[in-house]
């Protein structure tokens, strides 16, 4: 089974395979610490894991077990998101060194050139 | 101050912003655009008037009111009088109006208030023109546009917020000494979020600066361009600009002119942040930096665009002028100067302006309200409490109102001009003549002192004494008492055996806060 992780779930899963089985509480110390989440958003992301396959739950206390080895795991392809994303107001809302994903080559040729003329 | 006037002044300023960008743009610090979206942002955004002591209507009122009064019943003599029964005209004439309407000096207007009755529908119409504002239904469709505008912001705001949550710290050792270098009051992070694909900034108080996970810098150089660009967004508090221009728009989303502002102004954001990249690095740096940026916008292998126009136009925009400024010039600098000042005159101009607008316009709202409520109390006193009586801006006073005699004076005498200052005293609606015998006189100060208003009075120390029909203060007799309840809606009287002189101050909002008490002079 191939499960596709972003980078956060990743970090999850990191704890588990560096760890072994640990309490969802543990995990979300861990890595309140580590990279300093909240423990929802910890929460959160074990979640998503269940959901994608990659950790299975365990009772008592929220046990949490990798179902799945590091060599398996691949990381989530992002483009489309991260251009989804890029549809909304991100720029309105928040300082963004470039407000826009991508250029043809055309467009950055020109650009390059704008430079040059203007130098 | 409506919405509309707020939308309408503040269109003006950035038509105004619109045409010196386009002209000055490169010339210019990049700070100074953002000092004049800051001053149309006020506009926008800010309902305040400034309370002006050389507003027309200031004056206007302040001369019109104790002064007036007192000469206008001064000069009177009985011959003059012409009465109003204002009983039979269901609260049509008033005291607002004598206030309005009378402009000249009251001996003058006797004579001639005949010929000068029609210029008085100047200041009944200037109150009459904002009445709109208040209906319910622009108001509901102006509300639920600018929810479904907050909501949207509010949604993609927290949605952000969300995926930004799960970012983990950076972990490129150059970034981490560069982090170290920082020198700031705020705790600043640097972290990596592989769903981004540009660096941005978030937080006010806790910054952040969100890299895109396994971003390839070419060289060190471009690392630190892209981080202290952050870093100045988060210097400059950039974060505020946003929202507030995000609340411009969804408060006069429908003003197209706002929406415009948003774009422009947040490109100059960015703009003024290059420049300040460019400052920092120096002259010889901006080829450099441009070349960073395009680098990092990176490239599809598709020819399509996938972007609009409209941000390809920015980033060439931008391009230009990173490459374009040069450093600024003391000249550069006091053009920047004039041009701010301009601009800041033109709002100062609209603050002042709309102060005349603000009490019209309230005064229209309150009238109809008022009318009711004291028409009652006047038919109660029989047909003397003209006095009492709110502002009926409709209601054009004419003579014929005025010939029934009741020791009671109303001398509706229009202004040749309602902002003609030069005499600065009205003439008044008064008592005069023998009040103490005129039964009209004792009801309507009993009236008076049955009136909602009374208890209030009666904190502050106004006692009224229903054996002799006075009013009483400290024990002396109250010789003249004005109230102005309400925007143009006044209350007061004269006595002529009185001689502490009582004038009810009211706050904003109409609170009572107590009495400004004067001792009266004798009358010559």
């Amino acid at each position: 089974m191939e499960v596709k992780l972003f980078d956060s779930e990743l970090k999850v899963m990191d704890v588990l395979w560096r760890e072994g089985d640990a309490t969802a509480k543990y995990i979300s110390e861990v890595l309140r610490d580590e990279v300093g989440w909240n423990k929802n958003t910890t929460y959160t992301l074990i979640k998503r894991c269940m959901k994608k396959g990659a950790i299975e739950r365990l009772e008592p206390n929220f046990m949490c077990r990798a179902l799945i080895p590091k060599e398996e795991v691949q990381e989530a392809e992002t483009e489309e998101l991260i251009n989804k994303i890029y549809d909304g107001s991100a720029d309105k809302l928040f300082a963004a060194l470039l407000n826009r994903r991508k250029f043809s080559r055309e467009e950055i040729c020109r650009l390059k050139q704008l430079v040059e003329d203007l130098e | 101050m409506t919405l509309w006037e707020m939308s309408v002044s503040g269109g003006i300023l950035i038509l105004v912003i619109l045409a010196a960008r386009r002209l000055f743009q490169n010339r210019l610090p990049g700070s100074t655009f953002l000092i004049l979206w800051m001053v149309a942002l006020l506009r926008l955004l800010v309902p305040w008037y400034v309370e002006a002591p050389f507003s027309v209507y200031t004056l206007w009122e302040s001369s019109g009111i104790a002064d007036g009064f007192e000469k206008a019943a001064g000069s009177l003599t009985s011959k003059d009088r012409s009465v109003s029964d204002s009983g039979e005209r269901d609260g049509g004439f008033s005291g607002q109006e004598a206030e309005n309407g009378m402009g000249n000096s009251f001996r003058e207007g006797t004579e001639s208030a005949a010929g000068e009755t029609e210029n008085g529908t100047v200041s009944g119409e200037l109150l009459c023109f904002r009445g709109a504002a208040g209906l319910s239904l622009p108001k509901l469709l102006w509300l639920s546009g600018g929810l479904i505008c907050a909501g949207f912001y509010l949604t993609a705001y927290l949605k952000y917020r969300r995926l930004f949550r799960v970012s983990l710290p950076a972990e490129d050792p150059a970034v981490r000494e560069w982090l170290q270098s920082v020198t700031m009051k705020r705790k600043l992070q640097v972290r990596s979020l592989d769903l981004i694909a540009t660096p941005m900034t978030y937080g006010v108080l806790r910054p952040v600066i969100l890299l895109p996970k396994g971003i390839q810098w070419e060289d060190a150089r471009q690392m630190k361009f892209v981080l202290t660009h952050e870093l100045i967004h988060i210097r400059r508090f950039d974060a505020v600009w946003k929202f507030m221009l995000v609340a411009a728009v969804c408060i006069h989303w429908f003003n197209p002119l706002v929406w415009l502002m948003q774009i422009l102004a947040n490109r100059d954001l960015e703009l003024a942040c290059d420049e300040k990249v460019v400052e920092q690095f120096g002259q010889d740096a901006r080829r450099a930096y441009a070349m960073s940026l395009i680098s990092l916008a990176g490239h599809n292998d598709s020819r399509i665009s996938w972007g609009s126009g409209f941000s390809k136009d920015a980033m060439e925009e931008r391009i230009a002028a990173i490459m374009k400024k040069k450093r600024f010039t003391v000249g550069s600098f006091a053009g920047a100067g004039i041009l701010v000042m301009f601009v800041a005159v033109l709002f100062a101009a609209s603050l002042l302006q709309k102060t005349a607008g603000e009490n019209v316009g309230a005064a229209e709202e309150e009238k109809d309200n008022r009318i009711l409520t004291e028409t009652e109390e006047i038919k109660e006193g029989s047909r003397i409490l003209a006095q009492t009586e709110p502002a009926a801006a409709d209601k054009v006073p004419d003579l014929e109102q005025f010939s029934h005699s009741d020791g009671m004076v109303l001398l509706p005498l229009p202004k040749k001009n309602p902002t003609d200052l030069s005499e600065g005293i009205d003439s008044e609606t008064v008592w005069e003549g023998e009040p103490r015998e005129k039964e009209p006189f004792v009801l309507f100060l009993k009236n008076i002192s049955r009136s909602p208003e009374f208890p209030e009075y009666e904190n502050y120390g106004l006692v009224y004494d229903e054996e002799n029909a006075h009013f009483l203060y400290e024990g002396e007799i109250v010789g003249y008492f004005k109230d102005e309840m309400g925007p143009n809606q006044f209350r007061r009287f004269t006595d002529e055996e009185g001689a502490v002189e009582i004038v009810v101050e009211r706050d904003k909002s109409w609170n009572m806060t107590g009495f400004a008490v004067n001792r009266m002079e004798e009358k010559q």
